[in-house]
């Protein structure tokens, strides 16, 4: 999901803006050659105070973090985006794609104790597919306002509890204390994926009662880590979960850290200072004015690789001028993508030729996308009846980074005839202007949610998802919109690979965004942290069970 | 005395409910809804609706500040939209660390600016004069954010006297509490030159040089007590306004006060945290004011209040 936070953060989507990475050549794990060392405390400086701890509630990068440490879903999603066994060990799929069989691990605990010697209320006990069941019937409880229940919309028997027609969720059931079985109404070929974003977590039913709504705040799960205490908006507190399922290569029990401890500190020129005081083993963000320092001083713990993310401008395609093709088309022209990123984040990003960022399943390495080419962009004007250039207004969430960029694009475009005037206003009110229409041209940015193209084309682009669900452009074409229909009910991979290409070569040429970058994600570490993985879902995805110190 | 005070506080009354009625129209008309903010980047309308419903959004302004105001007589404040904790709470717990730094930097700021004052108006026009007058016009022209880092760069980075920032004990409250002071400190240095210089000119120090009373009695004890209460009232106001949280020293010291609850709270349009916050900070700002008021016959005998034989 999303990265760094423009200030308010609590907003995921534009987030990204900020953080970003770097381009260069992509470094993406500090694995420690033997076994780890046991022992030590992992710090971190965040800029944001987490929201919620409970998994459905986690829609922040703050709470993704801690989330990713305290529970654990069916299936995990490696550094590299695939799809792999977590506490479901194997799956199988039935021939139409309907009917998903997992078989989970045996001897998964839930925590024992929590808040330091405290016991939980399930008492440490194993995870059967019985909790699973409880799990996604509490995930779509039409009580609850759980915003992301909509993902696994096409289990069978959702409508129906969601209507209160039925008790529970039909489609989900236990086989046995090892096997949980999901059917579906349709095909849905990202399902899978689906399953490792982090709301989708096995939560204790005696755990989640106890607290209620307070659950986000006394959190209990089956990870490496155990909540152990939080100081709102300043520190909280992981500890080692000793009865964690997992084990090294060598069969030593895992987690190697005796716990982690996350810090807001808000301002990164702190978070650069405390990091050289040692007072930190990580940072969430190194800003721009001490990123080539960070290269030079940690040239080996400065971790960096592109990231599942694209930072693009949408345009209302209903909204003069924006209404047509051309002028969307010049626009995309009148651009130098490699400029600014050079220029404004020191290399931290790659060029946007289409949608879908490297990385990411259907990327297109020949897509062509757009070029600078101020000549090209007022000759496409002059086509749209636009000889004497065109009058617009960019509205971004405030955001330093944002400004820069927009700013160097006000120059850009002034030579292809585009007159850009800039507006910024803080997250939460460019969203209310783009769903009521106010702001037709905007600054947004997006990070998968599960590692598949349907998560960028049909969630953003497909004319079913106008307005909060994702598709703030309005942008709609029958073809595109066939083919995004088509691949989610697609079940072989590389028929898929072509739909989505093929969907994305016309989003290009409709141009319903200005393409800007992709986004890069980066993690500074001390030299001693060994073990880590950068994944390319962003930092603030990084599993720790296997990290240690090496101090 | 205490009937003025209770006068006072009867009075403060309207003032609470005007600021808070103002802070309602404000959140109802600022853009940005807070259901929306709660579901995240994207979600379906239904579910934001939902949201916007178990929240109370959909009901009439006027209903949800007439309930604000039930719910004030049992000291009930609503409960977070970000994480659902009482809004009582999440004050109660930003509000100590906020109050060790508005109390301690008030009084750095006092006991520097007077001292300074005092000495560069009993030296008038010479060096030491000269040095606190442009130390103090130096307190007052530097931004606190510039201070602060200065301070870290100095006591952090190269002497390493202090760990780093956050909340971490007495001592890394120091470097907030000079930052925070500084600027109070210049402000009231000047008052209390200027407002000593007008004393030291008057008949009655006069008198008291020519009864033949010690330098130290004559400045502390006559001079001083009489330049004192511009001094009182500008202390007061600053140290109300510290108790709003000092957003920019609390987020550069990295301190979880009530001024970075107050930012983080209007960036998530958490209307009932927003609303709790001024709240406290109107009743900080009565109270003080009305302290300051109650000390004004401490410095000056010819002020009194209620009773009889009152001379204004």
């Amino acid at each position: 999901m999303v990265k760094k936070p423009f200030l308010f953060a609590i907003i995921t989507f534009v987030l990204v803006g900020m953080l970003a990475g770097c381009a260069g050549a992509p470094v993406g794990t500090s694995k420690g050659q033997a076994e780890g060392k046991y022992g030590g405390t992992f710090r971190i400086a965040i800029t944001e105070s987490p929201k919620s701890l409970n998994p459905v509630h986690a829609n922040d990068t703050s709470s993704m973090r801690v989330v990713y440490q305290l529970f654990d879903t069916l299936v995990g999603i490696d550094s590299e985006g695939k799809v792999v066994p977590n506490l479901a060990e194997s799956w199988d799929i039935s021939e139409d794609g309907l009917v998903y069989t997992f078989k989970l691990k045996e001897g998964v605990k839930f925590h024992a104790t929590t808040e330091g010697e405290v016991e939980t209320a399930n008492g440490g006990r194993e995870v059967t597919a019985e909790d699973w069941v409880w799990t996604f019937t509490y995930i779509t409880d039409p009580d609850t306002n759980f915003a992301r229940a909509y993902f696994i919309d096409m289990v069978k028997g959702y409508d129906d509890y969601r209507e209160g027609k039925a008790d529970t969720l039909a489609g989900v059931t236990a086989k046995d204390d090892y096997v949980l079985q999901i059917e579906l109404e349709h095909n849905f070929a990202p399902f899978i994926s689906v399953l490792g974003y982090n709301t989708f977590s096995v939560l204790p039913r005696e755990d989640v009662e106890k607290w209620g709504e307070d659950f986000g705040l006394h959190p209990v799960g089956t990870g490496p880590f155990k909540f152990s205490e939080w100081t709102q908006g300043d520190k909280l507190v992981l500890s080692r979960n000793e009865n964690y399922w997992r084990s090294d290569s060598s069969g030593n029990s895992l987690p190697y850290l005796d716990g982690m401890e996350l810090k807001v500190i808000n301002d990164l020129t702190m978070q650069w200072t405390e990091f050289n005081l040692g007072n930190f083993e990580a940072i969430e963000v190194v800003d721009d004015p001490y990123y080539h320092e960070a290269l030079e001083k940690y040239p080996d713990s400065f971790f960096r690789r592109p990231m599942m993310g694209t930072y693009f401008y949408g345009m209302n395609v209903t909204a003069k001028p924006f209404d047509n093709k051309k002028v969307r088309q010049a626009i995309n022209y009148a651009i130098d993508r490699q400029g600014i990123i050079d220029l404004l984040r020191n290399g931290r990003a790659t060029p946007a030729k289409g949608v879908l960022p490297p990385g990411m399943f259907g990327y297109n390495p020949d897509l062509e996308g757009y070029t600078y080419d101020p000549a090209k962009a007022k000759q496409l004007l002059a086509e749209a009846e636009y000889p004497n250039g065109i009058s617009i207004t960019l509205q971004y969430n405030t955001d330093d980074i944002h400004k820069r960029i927009a700013e160097a694009f006000q120059q850009q475009m002034k030579e292809a005839g585009i007159k850009l005037e800039l507006k910024h206003m803080e997250g939460a009110a460019l969203f209310e202007a783009m769903e009521k229409g106010e702001a037709t041209f905007f600054r947004l940015g997006w990070v998968v949610d599960y590692p598949d193209p349907d998560n960028f084309l049909y969630v953003l682009l497909n004319s079913a998802n106008f307005g909060p669900l994702g598709n703030f452009t309005l942008y709609r074409n029958p073809e595109f919109d066939r083919l995004t229909n088509e691949a989610r009910l697609e079940t072989d991979p590389e028929e898929r690979r072509r739909m989505y290409q093929e969907a994305e070569r016309i989003a290009v040429e409709d141009a319903p965004w200005l393409f800007v970058y992709h986004y890069t994600t980066e993690q500074l570490l001390q030299p001693y942290v060994k073990g880590y993985t950068l994944p390319s879902f962003g930092e603030h995805t990084a599993r720790f069970y296997d990290v240690w110190l090496d101090k | 005395m205490v009937i003025y005070t209770i006068k006072r506080l009867l009075a403060a009354v309207p003032v609470v409910i005007g600021v808070i009625a103002v802070v309602f129209i404000l959140t109802s008309i600022v853009p940005g809804d807070p259901a929306r903010i709660i579901a995240g980047k994207t979600a379906d309308p239904e579910t934001i609706q939902r949201i916007r419903e178990e929240l109370g959004l959909d009901r009439p302004l006027w209903e949800q500040f007439t309930d604000f105001f039930k719910g004030l007589l049992t000291f009930d404040l609503g409960r977070s939209y970000r994480n659902n904790r009482p809004v009582t709470q999440v004050l109660m717990e930003r509000l100590p660390l906020t109050a060790k730094l508005a109390v301690s930097s008030t009084a750095l700021a006092v006991v520097a600016g007077v001292s300074l004052g005092v000495v560069s108006a009993v030296k008038k026009d010479f060096m030491l004069d000269h040095g606190g007058r442009v130390l103090a016009l130096l307190g007052i022209s530097a931004p606190s954010f510039w201070i602060g880092l200065m301070l870290i760069l100095l006591f952090c980075v190269k002497l390493r006297w202090i760990p780093g920032t956050g909340d971490g004990g007495w001592m890394y409250l120091v470097l907030p509490v000079i930052t925070l002071a500084i600027r109070p400190a210049a402000f009231i240095a000047r008052l209390t030159r200027s407002g000593m210089l007008e004393v030291l000119g008057q008949d009655y120090i006069r008198t008291a040089w020519a009864k033949g009373l010690p330098g130290r009695a004559v400045v502390l004890g006559h001079a001083l007590k009489n330049a004192m209460i511009p001094v009182v009232t500008v202390a007061g106001t600053c140290m109300a306004e510290m108790m709003g949280g000092a957003i920019v020293v609390e987020k550069l010291f990295s301190l979880p006060g009530i001024g970075r609850l107050g930012l983080e709270a209007i960036l998530a349009r958490d209307f009932p945290v927003i609303r709790g916050q001024v709240l406290l900070l109107a009743l900080v700002f009565v109270a003080a004011n009305l302290l300051v008021d109650l000390t004004y016959p401490l410095f000056d005998p010819r002020i009194k209040y209620g009773g009889k034989g009152r001379h204004e």
